[in-house]
């Protein structure tokens, strides 16, 4: 295997590990899932339709989402916004989150 | 808009009923949402070829449903050390009791190729079954959470056992399995006893001694617990204290039927059509000393068995 391929790999893995955050960081506010996807390519986070749709489904089945269709420019969309589990949630994670780049960053030194 | 509502139809097929509505609309939503922003950013309509690679990004309608379901594995990375471990005991199982019986038919059978094929038959065939029972009960017990500490119990003492210097060969322990097998069968008459062509076209039998008959049971036992203990030991692939100890009983009890053999007074008796007694007499020495020579050699490994054992179980 190429070193590119080495790092190209690694570097989804690294997003997947963090793609359950900044799904539920975004989702403090309403989104349906192409704004989402939007959103999160605008602050440099492109993910594919396959992974994320299903990801916030099973967010929404976890109970750390709710949602709820809506017309919207005559067309049906599911908006998701965070639970209080999520909300609660995502505090937690949040501060692991921070643990680990805090120890990381030390180690990276 | 036609290839998305193709695309749409053909994912549904991939989903569940429950969700197939549900999916639909959400990617549609997404998809016509996307297709409104490149139009806006181009200033024209999309052409089908760009809708085209638009839903190529997106991915076959198989993957993106798949990836909508959980459990899209038969075993999970949780789940399956454990099923690899029980399939191949399960298989090896499958391959001694295949053997064992295929062995015994051929004994009394046909041909040695046409037993060969019939073994190489029965342990695919009944491999097969196996593999997929044994997936078959792997994947429901990971589909009601089958509670993973029970399936993974083990003690910190017992892994010793597992050490690589305790492994064995799975070949080495399965040539020993057959051996015994057919010198169990020749020693129950099983095997017919090889006559040897004579002058005149007659021939000679050479068998063993009645002395043989108050050994007869006790070689039987010994040798039957030999084959329990290799394919104990061939299911496991390595030694444990169990099969240490009873090896070591086994060769003890192996070197007492020599001690009890070497005081017979007669060993074989030689049917042949000869007048001269005196060569007579030098054949029946000659066998003598084969069978003293194999009686040496098998009281050697014992005895050497018995040492190594003994060490092992030290470890």
């Amino acid at each position: 295997m190429e070193h590119s391929e080495h790092s190209k790999k690694m570097k989804l893995e690294l997003r997947r590990g963090v793609l359950v955050l900044a799904v539920l960081a975004e989702l403090r506010e309403e989104h349906y899932g192409y704004s989402l996807r939007k959103n999160l390519a605008s602050k440099g986070l492109d993910i594919d339709e396959g992974t994320l749709y299903p990801l916030i489904r099973r967010l929404e089945k976890q109970g750390l989402l709710n949602s709820e269709w809506r017309e919207e420019g005559n067309r049906k969309k599911r908006f998701y916004q965070l639970s209080d589990v999520g909300k609660s949630t995502l505090k937690q994670v949040s501060k692991d989150w921070q643990e680990v780049e805090t120890a990381l960053n030390i180690i990276l030194k | 808009m036609k290839l998305i509502e193709n695309y749409l139809d053909s994912l549904e097929t991939y989903l569940p009923e429950e969700m197939k509505q549900d999916v639909r609309d959400e990617l549609k939503a997404s998809l016509m949402g996307q297709i409104d922003d490149s139009q806006e950013e181009l200033g024209r309509e999309l052409t089908s070829d760009e809708i085209e690679a638009l839903l190529k990004k997106l991915g076959h309608p198989m993957q993106v449903a798949s990836a909508y379901q959980p459990n899209q594995h038969l075993i999970g990375a949780d789940y399956f050390p454990a099923y690899r471990k029980a399939l191949e005991i399960a298989l090896a199982l499958t391959a001694i009791i295949s053997i064992v019986l295929a062995v015994s038919s051929a004994i009394t059978g046909r041909s040695v190729i046409g037993a060969g094929i019939n073994i190489f038959a029965d342990i695919l065939h009944n491999g097969l079954y196996v593999f997929g029972l044994v997936t078959l009960v792997f994947y429901l017990m990971e589909s009601y959470n089958a509670d993973l500490s029970k399936i993974y119990a083990w003690s910190a003492k017992d892994l010793k056992f597992n050490s690589k210097r305790l492994g064995l060969s799975r070949l080495e322990t399965g040539f020993e399995l057959i051996a015994c097998v057919l010198f169990l069968a020749w020693w129950n008459n099983m095997i017919p006893t090889p006559s040897y062509g004579w002058a005149n076209n007659e021939t000679a039998k050479i068998s063993l001694s009645a002395e043989w008959q108050s050994v007869l049971w006790s070689v039987n036992i010994v040798i039957a617990l030999s084959i329990a203990v290799g394919a104990y030991k061939f299911v496991l692939a390595t030694w444990d204290r169990f099969s240490l100890m009873s090896e070591i009983a086994l060769s003890i009890a192996t070197l007492l039927i020599i001690a009890q053999i070497v005081q017979f007074d007669q060993l074989i008796t030689l049917t042949a059509p000869l007048e001269d007694n005196e060569i007579l007499v030098k054949l029946i020495t000659h066998f003598d000393k084969v069978i003293y020579s194999i009686l040496a050699i098998v009281a050697v490994v014992s005895a050497w068995d018995i040492l190594s054992n003994a060490r092992k179980l030290r470890a």
